[in-house]
Formats: structure tokens, C-alpha cells, sequence
């Protein structure tokens, strides 16, 4: 019997990297939060502000570590949602190529923008 | 002693006594307080009864009958005793109201795992559930996410499909030295895998679990406990082991587990199913981030 399961993958990685992503995301969102919204209140928000924290290279790479993190923890997420309902054959496969390809564009486009916003020029 | 036998003595009594007016007149009266007498006892034995009886209501479905191919509840008025459980009851309606009324059942003990229904709105094991803990009317349904047979009885074909393929038996390939020595096992290992030997297959897991509904691939509870008791025995050798780890860490083997604790709520044997299948996720993990 056990056979009949032997093609599908190890899923022991991503379910660590789900638990992973989950505590560093903890941690991050809550600095998100205090500082864009109790620190700096949206009504102040100007684009000078916003460029030079990007500037700094420690905001910029946490920034892209969130953008991965949370894509990563969003996609993987929704993902295995549905495998729980019981997705399964072409549109399992269907799904996981459209979370793929959504969230490279995400993050492509989430670094770009950051870059633009750092001044790294817009790539 | 035949029955018949007073009849017919009242009857010469009653010839006997007849020839007297007076005599009939005290006869009458008194027949009537008797009747009187009867008819309260038995308003009263009635009344009673209705104190004492618990109010079921029983699934209903059978394909093969005409009448029962739409499904339904039947109410069943049970007379209590003390001690009755939901078996007991479905039981006593099966032997004196509906004999037709189907349901599994066999040591009455809470070790076959026969007979485990959905009462109240719960999976639970019916020979151990007490009618007394239970609102009224008690709801007893077949166990959910499985297809219905007739009436109470469920087609456990898929539970035991996902049973066999955790390959619940003890397989070693390290044997003691000695032809007669016996395979120990230390004080410590056994109470490790205590919990786990208890279950009775009897899918009351299986059938509360939110995603094992959804996901027919997905081993479930019962299995994965199955997969932990003998993954977790150090009889079984290394290659054993590691057999066993490739078929849990399958994308439908421990990953699916939510840890939503349903399993571990309603099991009848108190196994903590859930804490289980987090120790095998985690044992999955530490082998496949080992590199060395």
C-alpha cells in the first residue's frame, strides 16, 4: 500500500521554512508596525522619509528578508491550503506554477522598486 | 402453573355468589375500586417511564430499502437503568422496537472499536459514552466523512487502506544473538510508545479530522499514531526506520496535520494523536537536515 504514495515529494523543508518564516515575520511585523504606524503615522509619510530609511543598508535588507520571508510564508501558505482540500492532479499543478511565477514577480518587482527607492537605479 | 387455571376459579366463585342480590351488589363495587385501582397503577407505571426513558434519535438509511432511501431520523424512547450507555440503548430500541435498526457492535468494552458513532454532534466510542452525561434527544448519527452503508454502519474500506500503508506491524532486521532469547525492550521505550498501542481502529480520529475530509490521500491521525508507535520502538533496526520515515514524510503523511487537536479530543483511548504526529514531523526534519 505504502507504494501509491511514493511519488510525491518530501515536504519536510518547506514545512520547516513555513515555521521559520512564521518566527522571523513575528518578529518583523511588529517593527513594521510600531514604526510605520505608531512612530511614523501615515498621514506624515513623505517620499524623502521613506528614501532614506531605504538608503540604509541595514532597513533595505531587512526589507528584502521580509519581502522573501512573507512571500514565501503567503505562497506557501495559501498553497498547502488547498492541497488540504484535497487539490490534486493538473490543477495542483496548475496552482503551484501560478503561486510560483505570482510571487518571483513579487519579489522581482519588490526589489526593483526597492532598488529605485535606495537609489540603486531602477533595474 | 397454567394461566387458566384462576379463570376458572373466579368463574365458580362467581356462580356460587351470585344467588345473593346484596351479595353481587358488594361483588360489583368492589370489582370497580379494583379496576380503579389497576388503571391508576398503570398511569402511574406510565408516567414513570416517561420520567425514565431518554429520548434517541437515530439516523435512518438504507438504499436497498424503498422506504429508507431518503434518509431520516426515527425517535426511540428507551427505558433508563442506571449505568445505560448510547450502545446499550440503540441495543434494547434494536431488540424491542426496530429490529431492522443496524449498528456495529461487539465487546461492549471499549477494546473491538466497533462502534464508533457520531452522539451530540461528537465522534464518540457508543459502549463507553453513559446516557446520563448526554442532553436529550441524544442525536446518534454514522461517523461523518465516510459513505454511509445502512443506517449506523460506515464503510471503513479507506480508514483501513490508510492503515495498512503505514505497514502497522513490528518489522526488524536486528535479532537477538541467542536462538530462544526474547527481543526486550527497555522500561523506558515501552512507556514511550504506551499511549500509542492503545488504539482500538476504531476512526473516530479520522472521521473528526477537518483535513483527512478534504484530502483522501492524507494517512490521518489513526495511521500516523500507527507509523509513531513502531517508528518510535528501538527494536527495529536503522534500514526499518528509515522505511518507515519515507512514508510518513510524504507530502500526504505528517505535513497535512494542522494541528487543529480534533483527533486527540474525541479519541476514546486518550492517545495524544496530535503531539504524536509533531514528534514524527520533527523527527522527519532532523533526518533530512542531516548532512553528515
Amino acid at each position: 500500500m505504502a507504494e501509491q504514495y511514493s511519488s510525491f515529494q518530501r515536504g519536510g523543508t518547506r514545512w520547516l521554512l513555513q515555521r521559520v518564516t512564521a518566527a522571523f515575520l513575528v518578529v518583523v511585523l511588529a517593527f513594521h508596525f510600531f514604526l510605520l504606524h505608531f512612530v511614523n503615522h501615515a498621514y506624515e509619510v513623505t517620499f524623502a522619509q521613506s528614501a532614506f530609511r531605504m538608503e540604509q543598508l541595514s532597513y533595505y535588507s531587512l526589507m528584502i528578508l521580509f519581502l522573501v520571508t512573507a512571500t514565501f510564508h503567503g505562497v506557501n501558505g495559501v498553497y498547502n491550503a488547498l492541497v488540504n482540500q484535497g487539490l490534486e492532479g493538473p490543477q495542483k499543478t496548475a496552482v503551484k506554477w501560478v503561486l510560483i511565477v505570482g510571487s518571483v514577480i513579487l519579489v522581482v518587482q519588490g526589489i526593483r522598486t526597492a532598488n529605485a527607492w535606495a537609489g540603486y537605479g531602477f533595474i | 402453573m397454567s394461566t387458566q387455571t384462576p379463570d376458572t376459579k373466579e368463574e365458580t366463585e362467581e356462580s356460587t355468589t351470585s344467588t345473593s342480590p346484596a351479595q353481587a351488589r358488594r361483588m360489583e363495587k368492589k370489582r370497580r375500586r379494583a379496576e380503579e385501582r389497576a388503571e391508576e397503577a398503570q398511569a402511574e407505571a406510565e408516567a414513570e417511564a416517561e420520567e425514565d426513558t431518554y429520548h434517541l434519535k437515530v439516523f435512518r438509511y438504507d438504499p436497498e430499502v424503498a422506504g429508507k432511501q431518503e434518509p431520516r431520523f426515527d425517535d426511540f424512547h428507551v427505558p433508563f437503568e442506571p449505568g445505560m450507555t448510547v450502545l446499550d440503548a440503540l441495543i434494547y430500541a434494536r431488540d424491542n422496537y426496530d429490529p431492522s435498526l443496524t449498528f456495529r457492535h461487539s465487546c461492549r468494552q471499549a477494546v473491538c472499536g466497533s462502534d464508533a458513532m457520531f452522539v451530540n454532534g461528537s465522534q464518540k466510542l457508543c459502549c463507553k459514552t453513559q446516557l446520563s452525561d448526554l442532553q436529550e434527544p441524544v442525536r446518534v448519527e454514522p461517523l461523518p466523512h465516510q459513505e454511509v452503508v445502512k443506517d449506523l454502519v460506515v464503510d471503513m474500506q479507506h480508514f483501513y487502506e490508510q492503515m495498512e500503508a503505514v505497514e502497522p506491524y513490528f518489522q526488524t532486521d536486528e535479532l537477538p544473538e541467542g536462538e530462544l532469547e526474547e527481543q526486550r525492550q527497555t522500561r523506558e521505550n515501552r512507556e514511550k510508545i504506551k499511549m500509542s498501542t492503545r488504539c482500538i481502529w476504531c476512526g473516530a480520529c479520522m472521521s473528526s479530522c477537518n483535513i483527512a475530509a478534504g484530502d483522501n490521500q492524507y494517512l490521518g491521525p489513526a495511521a500516523l499514531n500507527k507509523a509513531y508507535r513502531f517508528y518510535m520502538d528501538e527494536r527495529e533496526g536503522e534500514d526499518v526506520q528509515q522505511h518507515r520515515l519515507e512514508i510518513i514524510e510524504q507530502e500526504h503523511g505528517v505535513w497535512r496535520c494542522q494541528t487543529q487537536f480534533s483527533c486527540t479530543e474525541v479519541c476514546p483511548k486518550d492517545i495524544p494523536l496530535t503531539e504524536h504526529i509533531q514528534e514524527l514531523k520533527r523527527e522527519a526534519v532532523k533526518s533530512n537536515l542531516k548532512f553528515w
